[in-house]
């Protein structure tokens, strides 16, 4: 049972006199007595005191006067209107002001003769409802402005009519009389300027200032509860003696009382009730009519409670503000009045009783202490936040005590929606679980079960005492053999640690000021003995108050005891438990996944708040929301293991926190290997999947995960930034199957691209240089690398190839022939290798890269040097033409002098120019040589080749060298002559050709010079002749132009705006027209048309 | 069970941003389509009365939700109970198809259906009406990945043009049907009176 209220006796009259209205304001308590004497008391207010959590002492009232004669008679009813400084009573028929000072009796107002009951109200009491009650219970002084324009109102029912008088301030302003049809019993105001009346049967709604009544059940909405009780009330009404509160004078009639939280009003009639509506007067039908165990007598509310006294008058019922159950039922003798509002009192005909409100806090902790969370919950979700510090907060945590109920009762799924929706930190909730899902968070607990086992005993009594919900099980666990009992610890002892963090930020600051973190808490418990029983007994002190009090259901406490802890949980049970758990981490997952993009900048706050209706923060589940992610995802994982594990493979796939070490063991125990690979991946954790991948891949269990194509295939994803990894796991494969390699290096995807391909290079050179022919040509040809490196590398690579293959395969084998062919097409298609660097590399005695060389002394503009392999190391001659053709080039001057060039080496080959008068006769090599490869030296003596010098004999090609003076070539000279003699010019050719050279020989050169040298004369005549005639025509057609002219006069107008033209701009047209230039658009556009 | 049976069917649609969830829906309940782009924010629900499969009537519940990171928050209400999952992509947005695999695992986590190899998925390549240039998700590729993940039903469809809309939407919801009443006999989380658990303890009575 809630202690919301003390009753403290504050006022014992002496048997004589007898209480007839009480009214308490502020820090006075009016008492009128029978015998028509007030006497005026001073009271301290002790309400909702949130600073002092024990009850003060009880403070007997100080008379501060007595007035025998106020009244002629009985004292009726007594109110205060505190702005007006009026004090009224209403006696003998008549209402009386007083003044509220001297208590000097102002005026009787004549007007309410028969006057049977009144109400006071002022704007400031529903202007601010309850704010008013601070911390520390007292009133705040409302300012001088404020009571200025305060209107306050008294309300009179007399006979059959409403008399209404307002004050401003402390003036009188108006008064007004409002007919109704029948005498009021009660009055209760319900807005500034609108009051309910209670009639016998029924209730009327008056507004003041509209001076209009409106029955309430003629609105044509009748409630069937009120509407039951109507016909048996009207006999009950004579027999009431005394009057009840400040607004309603005779019991057991038709009672009204507001209740601000939902702007409601509850109307009480016999056992019957109903809500309506403060706002519309329409009765809300949503609310449950309370059930009533005796007929009210009396109703009041004094926030947040209705209390009521019961018809037999000696029991005050406090009821919850959502529920409206009975939360606390305090004994009296017979009461006879009672004052609700902020001040609540109660009184018999001679005591009168404070009645003090405790703490919200306190009232919270005790409900919690009694096991009636439901109600704990209710209070303080109807709480204003005010009452509170941080209602938010402890509202959350007294929902997690629920949630931990619901759980140990079995309600797996409604705890868990709590739990979610109140956003609770994950250990908190896995700790009700066994070691199988909560992993570390359960074995933590298990530590300090063990720890705290010596202690176990001592503590019992503190147990009882000190916790809360969980109570049941402790006592429970006592009851039973020690075994089962250190089974069972582990639990409670969390539960009871948080309990005491709960306690500690709530309710007891003064003792532990400090916020400890739950681990300083948990080390109180272990550490040692003295200060876990300093912890334990404070607080069992603490809760002294609720230790008799204890109410458990009966049937919570059984189904309780049969939960053994979370270990005991197996079977369907386990597997239902776990499912529902899974709300909860699902949820949870999702709203740190928010929190945590919130933190990383990828959404706003803002954005948060928008679409999400939870408040939450990161500490709402822990400091470190990585841990908390981490503890989360783990266990989802370790769920999904033991009921689903089709879903592990989605959960690891995604971003995840789970923990890397738990995954691993989980998923291998379950031989869930290409999860667990998946799992890295999402991790970034390519080391360990590649190093499970390779251990899988050797071993000779045969798995989805055998052989190196998971490796390749784990490798084909990564990018540059693992490129050291990828060249680590890709020698394996590489070595298996240089397929491999090409599908790692040259897939066409992102990641293979991103490659850094300098590094690839270098490190596929160091296991297989055709692989690495294959990634240059693939760079190089496939991908257009544009780079020199790369082509450089590729023409050496093949090269080394060619090195290789030809001590290995005859000359006409494709193994030679291909590479040989390849390089030949690199040199001649690619502009980008540097030729200085590949001729360095080719043995300059190799027959077989003869024409590579060719190509390459082209390219660095060594004509002369390429033509001489061509006519003397090949004697292809045909080539060499071929070769001048294509490089001839009339604007480039060194590459203008080719054929010269060509036809020196005939005529004058290098080597024999010193001894050309000796050797005046010429070769007798044709151009028919058989081998275009013939080996033959440079004219210096070159060294001998590398390739020579390893194996001489191994090529068939390699002939014996040959030191042959080469001679000169006449007939080729001539031959050239002949078809490009035109390219050459005439004197340097007959210069160059040996003296005796026959006529008849040269007749082909000379003619074709003739013919050319002809030919370009009579065309440049024909050009000279062409362009004279072209002069004159121009030269004509400017005389025409300038003969062209008009004229101005003043009288010529213009044809389009037919103005004169005056000295304006003028535009003149083809057909001598003339007008205005800007003029000119709109004629162009008549001429068109 | 009645085969007149009106059935709700929880339909969820799933996608990246802007790859036409929204669209999809609104032609396929209201034969409309709008130009305007305007984001999706937290998720909306639209129904369609008076579906027809096969012999049934069933009413089709569709939840459009957010693709933007930002406007997303669905809570664990929103995936449970529900009977089918489509995911969308633009054919034109490569970025939009390598994301439906992340989509789909988040649903399987979200909604955690007791048997995620049956659940049914099914795929719309969207926007298809644009010109073929632009397209880069091939037919095939996107064939490949739903027969990887057990033969998903894919449909090319343009919201804008009102193509393969209808078509598709009925595969969903006779694979939700289907689904619905599988449920049926291991209703998920509701499991409110759990009678073998008193059993399980109380023994023979005689």
């Amino acid at each position: 049972m809630l202690r919301a209220f003390a009753p403290v006796p504050v006022v014992e009259l002496s048997s004589k006199e007898r209480i007839q209205a009480i009214f308490a304001a502020r820090d006075k308590l009016y008492v009128g007595l029978a015998s028509g004497a007030l006497k005026v008391y001073s009271v301290s207010p002790s309400t909702g005191s949130s600073s002092a959590p024990t009850t003060s002492p009880p403070e007997p009232a100080k008379l501060v006067t007595t007035i025998d004669q106020f009244t002629k008679r009985a004292v009726e009813q007594l109110a205060v209107l505190e702005e007006a400084r009026v004090l009224v009573a209403l006696s003998d028929g008549y209402v009386y002001l007083y003044d509220l000072d001297t208590y000097a009796l102002q005026e009787r107002l004549h007007r309410t003769k028969g006057a049977f009951v009144m109400a006071t109200s002022s704007d400031l009491e529903f202007d601010k409802p309850f704010v008013a009650l601070s911390s520390d219970g007292s009133l705040p002084n409302p300012s001088a402005a404020d009571i200025q324009g305060t209107v306050s109102r008294l309300v009179v029912s007399a006979r059959k009519k409403l008399h209404c008088y307002e004050w401003q301030g402390a003036e009188l302003i108006g008064s007004r009389e409002i007919s109704i049809p029948e005498r009021p019993r009660s009055l209760t105001f319900i807005r500034p300027d609108k009051i309910l009346c209670g009639l016998v049967v029924e209730y009327f709604l008056v507004d003041i200032s509209a001076s209009t009544v409106s029955s309430v059940f003629a609105a044509g909405r009748p409630v069937g509860p009120l509407n039951g009780a109507i016909a048996g009330v009207a006999a009950n009404i004579g027999d009431i003696t005394s009057s009840a509160s400040a607004s309603a004078r005779r019991q057991g009639c038709a009672l009204a009382a507001l209740l601000p939280e939902d702007d409601s009003v509850l109307l009480v009639n016999e056992f019957s009730s109903a809500f309506l509506s403060a706002e519309t007067g329409g009765f809300i039908k949503t609310k449950k009519p309370i059930k009533w165990k005796d007929v009210p007598a009396m109703l009041g509310y004094t926030y947040p409670y209705v209390i009521s006294v019961a018809a037999n008058s000696k029991r005050l019922e406090v009821r919850s503000p959502k529920t409206y159950t009975v939360l606390e039922a305090i004994n009296f003798p017979t009461l006879a009045h009672l004052h609700d509002g902020r001040y609540p009192f109660v009184a018999s005909s001679r005591q009168i009783w404070q009645l003090s409100i405790k703490s919200f806090e306190e009232q919270v902790r005790i409900l919690v202490d009694q096991n009636q969370l439901d109600e704990a919950i209710s209070l303080a979700e109807g709480l204003d936040d005010v009452f509170i510090t941080d209602r938010t907060e402890m509202l959350r945590k007294l929902k997690m005590m629920k949630a931990e109920e619901l759980y140990m009762r079995m309600k797996f799924q409604q705890s868990m929606m709590m739990f979610s929706e109140v956003s609770a930190p994950p250990e908190r909730v896995l700790a009700l679980y066994p070691a199988v899902i909560a992993g570390d968070a359960a074995r933590k607990d298990d530590d300090v079960g063990e720890a705290t086992e010596g202690h176990k005993q001592d503590e019992t009594e503190a147990d009882n005492n000190g916790t809360s919900d969980i109570a049941p099980l402790v006592n429970g666990k006592d009851k039973t053999d020690g075994d089962a009992a250190s089974v069972a610890s582990t639990n409670p002892d969390a539960q009871r640690q948080k309990d005491v963090e709960f306690f500690d930020r709530f309710l007891r600051p003064s003792i532990l000021s400090s916020t400890k973190p739950p681990n300083g808490v948990v080390a109180k418990y272990t550490s040692s003995g003295a200060d876990t029983m300093s912890v334990a007994d404070s607080l069992a002190n603490f809760l002294s108050i609720g230790k008799n009090s204890r109410i458990t259901a009966p049937s919570e406490a059984a189904s309780v005891s049969d939960f053994g802890g979370p270990e005991s949980l197996d079977g369907k049970a386990l597997n239902k438990a776990v499912r529902c758990l899974l709300i909860y981490l699902i949820d949870t997952r999702r709203k740190i996944a928010r929190l945590a993009s919130v933190e990383s900048g990828t959404i706003t706050k803002e954005d948060l708040e928008l679409v999400s209706t939870e408040k939450m923060t990161a500490a709402t589940f822990g400091a470190d929301l990585g841990k908390e992610a981490t503890i989360v995802d783990t266990a989802l994982l370790r769920c999904y293991m033991l009921i689903n594990p089709q879903l592990v493979g989605p959960l690891v796939r995604l971003p995840n926190h789970c923990d890397k070490d738990v995954v691993r063991q989980q998923l291998l125990s379950h031989d869930k290997p290409t999860e667990l690979v998946d799992f890295y991946y999402t991790k970034k954790l390519h080391r360990d999947a590649l190093e499970l991948l390779k251990e899988l891949g050797d071993s000779r269990q045969l798995s989805e995960l055998s052989g190196p194509e998971p490796i390749v295939e784990y490798l084909q994803k990564l990018g540059q930034e693992h490129i050291n990894l990828v060249f680590e796991f890709a020698t394996g494969p590489i070595r298996m199957d240089e397929q491999y390699g090409i599908d790692i290096f040259m897939a066409n995807t992102p990641e293979a691209e991103s490659l850094s391909r300098t590094a690839v290079v270098k490190y596929l050179s160091g296991i297989s240089r055709s692989l690495t022919i294959k990634y240059l040509e693939h760079l190089v040809f496939s991908l257009g690398d544009l780079s020199p490196d790369f082509h450089n590398e590729l023409a050496v690579a093949y090269l080394e190839d060619i090195k290789t293959n030809a001590q290995l395969y005859s000359l006409d084998d494709d193994m030679l022939q291909r590479p040989l062919d390849k390089l030949l097409r690199l040199l001649r298609e690619s502009r980008q290798y540097r030729p200085e660097r590949i001729l360095s590399v080719i043995p300059r005695d190799s027959s077989l890269l003869l024409e590579a060389k060719a190509i390459l002394f082209s390219r660095i503009g060594e004509h002369k040097r390429a033509l001489e392999i061509y006519v003397f190391n090949m004697k292809d001659y045909s080539k060499a033409q071929e070769y001048c053709m294509n490089v001839y080039d009339t604007d480039a001057p060194n590459n203008k002098t080719v054929f010269h060039t060509l036809l020196e080496l005939y005529l004058r080959p290098p080597g024999i120019r010193v001894t050309l008068s000796n050797r005046m006769a010429p070769s007798r090599r044709s151009s028919n040589s058989s081998s275009m490869y013939n080996l033959s030296a440079s004219p210096p003596p070159p060294p001998p080749s590398l390739l020579l010098q390893k194996s001489p004999s191994s090529s068939s090609l390699s002939s014996m060298p040959s030191y042959e003076v080469p001679a000169m070539n006449l007939d080729a000279a001539l031959d050239l002559l002949s078809n490009h003699g035109s390219r050459v010019s005439a004197i340097d050719a007959l210069e160059l050709l040996p003296s005796d050279i026959k006529m008849t020989a040269l007749g082909p050169f000379l003619e074709a010079h003739l013919r050319t040298t002809t030919a370009s004369v009579t065309r440049d005549r024909l050009f000279a002749s062409l362009l004279k005639t072209e002069l004159v025509r121009t030269q004509q057609a400017l005389v025409d132009l300038r003969s062209r002219n008009i004229v101005i006069s003043d009288t010529r107008v213009c044809p389009v705006c037919v103005k004169r033209l005056g000295s304006s701009v003028i535009s003149v047209f083809p057909n001598r027209t003339v007008v205005h230039y800007g003029c000119a658009k709109q004629y162009r556009e008549t001429l068109k048309q | 069970m009645s085969s007149r049976k009106k059935t709700m069917l929880k339909v969820i649609i799933l996608g990246d941003s802007g790859v036409g969830k929204t669209s999809l829906m609104q032609q396929y309940v209201s034969k409309k389509f709008s130009n305007q782009y305007k984001a999706t924010i937290g998720a909306d629900f639209l129904t369609k009365q008076d579906v027809r499969v096969d012999d049934r009537t069933v009413t089709m519940q569709l939840w459009d939700t957010a693709g933007q990171e930002r406007f997303q928050s669905l809570g664990v209400a929103f995936y449970r109970g529900a009977d089918c999952c489509v995911l969308v992509y633009d054919v034109n947005n490569a970025k939009s198809f390598e994301a439906l695999d992340s989509w789909r695992d988040e649903f399987l986590i979200q909604a955690s259906p007791r048997d995620p190899e049956s659940f049914p998925f099914v795929v719309l390549g969207n926007k298809i009406d644009v010109e073929e240039s632009k397209r880069v998700v091939s037919q095939k590729r996107a064939l490949a990945f739903c027969q990887a993940k057990g033969n998903i039903p894919y449909f090319e469809t343009s919201a804008k043009e009102a193509i393969n809309v209808d078509q598709a939407f009925e595969v969903i919801a006779r694979n939700a049907l289907i689904q619905e009443e599988s449920e049926e006999y291991s209703s998920d989380f509701s499991d409110p009176i759990n009678i073998h658990l008193d059993n399980e303890r109380g023994g023979c009575e005689c």
